[in-house]
């Protein structure tokens, strides 16, 4: 009854106040960003420039045909580069879109002007030698310049065969695909439940500490356990609300949602526990500024490798919020829903345990 | 209803104590003043009292529970009144108010009632944090009493208010009193211990100089004299008696007789001056 009691005063303050509005519409303007900003799919197409300088058409589309998955069928197209019309023939690929330029001239000014590679391919008239010029950006690495140095001087036959003995296996043939919108929810998720959810948490607990009213509290024969617990479980409808206003409208029905709700829930456990953790330690929020901030800042890391997959040191799983977004993107592909309820269980018991410390910090420093 | 014996408490939890080997005894219905300027140790002490702050050395029991051992239903049998304002300023009055009565296990009074006994009636509904401070401070004052405290602890409770205000602050402390309440009062405004308090306790330096009631103080302390002005030859003049000296007492009855009485005082000592008197302090 006394924690309903303080539950049902803490939303009435956190409706009055100011922050579970910034939740809200923080809520209301990434699913706006993810619906009408965010593609479906991101255009991952690279565009090559080309010029070729063969001895006749016949050859010069010989060479384009060799180009892997090219039908030959060119569409005329009009570049602008420099203020200036260039016409090119346009060869689409699955990975490719592929310029082929009347002049040399034009290649490289467009390389120059789009920031990609371009390059001269010229067929000797007396040996049928083929020549590559290759322009590049500079901020290509050494190990692609290297490749670009070697791989006309290997025998094409060798490669083809190569590539061709190469085994491709898929990994979780079983799990759903995420478009590429839906694939940023996992770090849209941390971000705004864990992460905005730890800063709002401290935010109430300063404001409380202004006015003085936990000590008011704690001369009542309600512990001030339930006191915080009360805010924790506004934090974590906030929470839960927000989250669901972001999910629901991209995700339909496609979501475990009870396993979902149940993520959420531990994860929010964890936030607010470690905001009233740091909100502990410190008198008003100017005071805490800088530990929150780097604590959010370091919470944001794990969303680089997530979008980096090759970048994934040792060290970064040892940050708290690596685990958030990907069991949050273990939940949307349907995964291993083992692995998301240990997590889970990881998180409760984390957030179980910087409750307790906060519990104690709070009985300690209450003062006269 | 308190027992306090050879309280120490230090902040820095080492040899420099906030208050030092402190001991008194509040028995049930008591108005006892802890007296003492800002820094002296009174919110010190009250804070070990309530629970505020954890109890490192000596024994208390407070409204029969020992504090070392805190249970939380203790506090069904306290109020406390802050000299800070502390209530929820999103919360209107009647929410702040309906919000603590459920913190309790014990009957509790009607918020609407309340409000009106502090002069806040049809406020209910305004936000705490559209008040005054004097409003505050009688929200504050109010929800001290929303579980009828048998144990009252009220710091500086007329602080801030305007005198009509506080001197209905002083007839709710004097009804809850002649209620059977025990108010451990905290203050530094010596008239107000001098009007409500049964007992005062000197604190000074975490020190506790003196405990007596002020009319025993007053006695101890002050001169037996009556300052008398009168008017003659269109003029105010002023004579002091002996209220003891038997040719002082036998002219002061002639000039009673004969003169224009104006003002007529005994020359009692203030609890203010017995406190500089005692500790050789002043009270701010």
């Amino acid at each position: 009854m006394k924690l309903w009691s303080s539950f049902v005063k803490e939303l009435i303050i956190a409706s009055r106040g100011f922050y579970f509005y910034i939740e809200l519409v923080m809520a209301f303007v990434l699913l706006v960003v993810l619906l009408f900003v965010v593609p479906e799919h991101f255009d991952s197409k690279e565009n090559e420039y080309l010029y070729l300088d063969f001895p006749t058409e016949s050859i010069e589309q010989a060479y384009i045909d060799t180009f892997e998955d090219l039908d030959g069928v060119p569409e005329t197209v009009t570049l602008k580069a420099d203020k200036q019309e260039i016409g090119a023939l346009l060869y689409e690929t699955e990975d490719n879109r592929i310029y082929v330029l009347s002049s040399e001239d034009d290649m490289v000014l467009l390389a120059k002007e789009k920031h990609t590679v371009g390059a001269s391919i010229v067929m000797d008239a007396d040996d049928y030698e083929i020549h590559y010029t290759y322009y590049l950006q500079g901020n290509e690495t050494q190990r692609l310049k290297n490749l670009v140095m070697i791989i006309h001087g290997a025998d094409d036959a060798q490669l083809y065969d190569a590539a061709e003995e190469q085994t491709i296996v898929t990994l979780g043939a079983t799990q759903a695909d995420l478009s590429d919108r839906e694939n940023l929810l996992p770090v849209f998720l941390t971000f705004n439940g864990a992460l905005l959810g730890f800063f709002i948490i401290s935010a109430y607990i300063f404001l409380d500490k202004k006015e003085g009213v936990i000590k008011a509290y704690a001369i009542t024969p309600s512990p001030v356990w339930k006191y915080m617990l009360s805010k924790v479980m506004v934090l974590t409808v906030t929470m839960l609300v927000t989250s669901l206003i972001i999910v629901v409208p991209l995700m339909g029905l496609r979501v475990n949602y009870l396993m979902l709700i149940v993520f959420l829930l531990c994860t929010g456990a964890f936030a607010s526990g470690l905001g009233l953790v740091v909100a502990g330690y410190y008198d008003d929020m100017m005071k805490s500024f800088g530990v929150m901030y780097l604590l959010m800042i370091g919470m944001m890391l794990p969303a680089l490798a997530y979008f980096t997959p090759s970048w994934d040191p040792l060290w970064l799983k040892f940050i708290p919020s690596y685990y958030m977004v990907f069991g949050f993107k273990e939940i949307f592909i349907k995964g291993d829903m083992g692995f998301v309820l240990l997590i889970a269980l990881a998180y409760f018991v984390a957030g179980a345990l910087l409750f307790a410390w906060a519990n104690a910090r709070y009985k300690r420093t209450l003062s006269v | 209803m308190i027992t306090v014996e050879h309280l120490y408490h230090s902040y820095s939890n080492d040899e420099v104590y906030a208050v030092k080997d402190v001991s008194f005894d509040i028995p049930k219905g008591e108005v006892f003043g802890f007296l003492g300027p800002s820094g002296a140790g009174k919110s010190t002490t009250q804070g070990v009292l309530t629970g505020l702050l954890r109890l490192q050395k000596g024994h208390v029991t407070v409204a029969g529970y020992d504090v070392k051992r805190l249970e939380r239903k203790m506090f069904n049998q306290i109020g406390m009144s802050f000299e800070q304002s502390n209530v929820y300023s999103k919360m209107t009055a009647l929410e702040n108010l309906k919000f603590y009565s459920k913190l309790f296990d014990v009957p509790t009074r009607s918020p609407e009632e309340l409000l009106e006994l502090v002069g806040l009636s049809g406020k209910g509904n305004v936000r705490a944090g559209e008040f005054s401070k004097g409003m505050k401070h009688r929200l504050t004052f109010a929800r001290s009493m929303i579980n009828n405290p048998e144990l009252w602890f009220l710091d500086e409770p007329t602080t801030g208010l305007d005198p009509a205000i506080a001197s209905i602050i002083k007839d709710i402390i004097r009804e809850e009193n002649q209620k059977g309440v025990t108010v451990f009062l905290t203050t530094h405004n010596m008239y107000i211990a001098d009007e409500l308090c049964d007992r005062v306790a000197f604190i000074v330096d975490g020190d506790i100089r003196l405990i007596d009631s002020p009319k025993s103080l007053k006695l101890q302390y002050g001169e037996n004299l009556v300052k008398v002005e009168y008017g003659e030859d269109s003029k105010l003049q002023s004579q002091t008696f002996s209220t003891v000296d038997e040719a002082d007492k036998k002219k002061l009855g002639e000039l009673i007789e004969t003169k224009n009485i104006r003002t007529m005082h005994t020359k009692e000592a203030t609890l203010e001056e017995i406190f500089i008197n005692v500790t050789g302090r002043g009270l701010v």
